[in-house]
């Protein structure tokens, strides 16, 4: 074979084997380094995720340790605000206010509202309403001290409305007050 | 290459001359080689390194969640939740014996009520009562009018029986009044 004729052919086998490497890079190499983008920057979201966590994880270890030693104030917020509608405790918190006041429960109602969401935060629950409705008769100064008692009261009350009638002649001060309090619990969701 | 090289490597014979297109399709071929080897390093190698490692990280974030147990988890979400919610409602808590220190300090000392209702949502408060007099009730209806807590003072109705007047008010009051 002449010379020339072999650098002919080994020019065209070159050219062949250039394209094929390139037609392997575009079919094979660039497929399989998208994935590869695709895989590290998913481990990377992960280990990320991972760390986080690990230190999300230790937080809430020692808040729960925290918590764990603060046993009380666990105690005195569900009295405020129980975890359960805890009807007798209400009752028996109204009746006691009532009778340090010198004032008469002659009417005592519950009527549950529906539970609704104070938070936008993911973990918080719904919040439950009682509303209470309420009569009782006495003295107007025994009333201030009993409305007082509601407001201040470890149970959560917020008085929603309040009628306040004549009792016997006018001008006695003896009245009966009609009061709608609300009152809340967590709910279970 | 410097051209003194170059210029030896034209005086030699054609064989020789040809040894340019070898090294071309040599080239050409380690060129080749590097692209499959780096594909076969890609698919087989790294990928599966990766895909390993995902797996492992998966794991570790498994364990990781599990290393709370459940119930305390649930205790300490419960907890959370409440003093959320307590702090929102306290936040949100009204005083409503307030009105009774208002009404003491703007009522007259001939005027007295019957009835009285308030309506928390709305900030209405609704007065029924006696004045000895429309003079009494006039002053009445301006101690309210100066009184800073109301807002808005509207008379219902008011009758004169026997030289006294029987009255209703509507007081819408300031939210203020409630904080």
């Amino acid at each position: 074979m002449k010379p020339a004729a072999r650098r002919t052919i080994s020019l065209l086998l070159s050219l062949g084997v250039l394209v094929l490497a390139v037609i392997v890079h575009v079919l094979f190499v660039r497929p399989v380094y998208s994935e590869v983008v695709e895989l590290r920057s998913t481990l990377k979201a992960k280990s990320e995720f991972y760390q986080d966590q690990g230190q999300a994880i230790t937080r809430v270890n020692d808040l729960i340790a925290q918590y764990q030693g603060a046993g009380q104030l666990q105690q005195t917020v569900s009295m405020s605000f129980p975890v359960s509608e805890d009807l007798s405790a209400i009752f028996n918190q109204l009746r006691t206010l009532a009778e340090v006041n010198n004032l008469s429960i002659k009417i005592f109602g519950v009527k549950p509202l529906a539970l609704q969401s104070l938070s936008e935060r993911n973990l918080v629950k719904n919040v439950g309403t009682l509303q209470l409705s309420l009569k009782v008769l006495g003295s107007y100064e025994s009333f201030k001290g009993f409305l007082r008692g509601i407001e201040t009261n470890i149970r959560v009350m917020d008085t929603q409305q309040i009628t306040v009638e004549q009792m016997g002649k006018p001008g006695t001060n003896f009245y009966s007050y009609t009061l709608l309090i609300n009152t809340y619990y967590q709910g279970e969701e | 290459m410097s051209p003194q090289t170059t210029k030896n490597q034209f005086q030699l014979g054609p064989e020789r001359r040809g040894g340019w297109s070898w090294r071309l399709s040599t080239f050409s071929f380690l060129v080749l080689i590097t692209v499959v080897v780096i594909y076969l390093g890609l698919e087989i190698g790294y990928k599966l390194y990766l895909d390993s490692q995902i797996a492992e990280t998966d794991q570790a974030i498994t364990q990781l969640s599990e290393t709370i147990p459940k119930a305390d988890q649930e205790r300490f979400v419960n907890f959370y939740s409440q003093l959320a919610n307590l702090q929102l409602l306290l936040d949100g808590h009204n005083k409503t014996s307030a009105i009774l220190p208002m009404l003491e300090r703007n009522t007259n000392r001939s005027v007295y009520f019957d009835f009285v209702d308030l309506r928390y949502k709305d900030r209405r408060l609704t007065l029924g009562g006696v004045a000895t007099s429309y003079a009494i009730f006039s002053q009445q209806l301006e101690a309210f009018n100066r009184a800073p807590e109301v807002e808005r003072l509207v008379v219902s109705e008011s009758q004169s029986i026997d030289g006294r007047v029987n009255f209703r008010l509507f007081i819408t009051l300031k939210p203020s009044i409630f904080e």
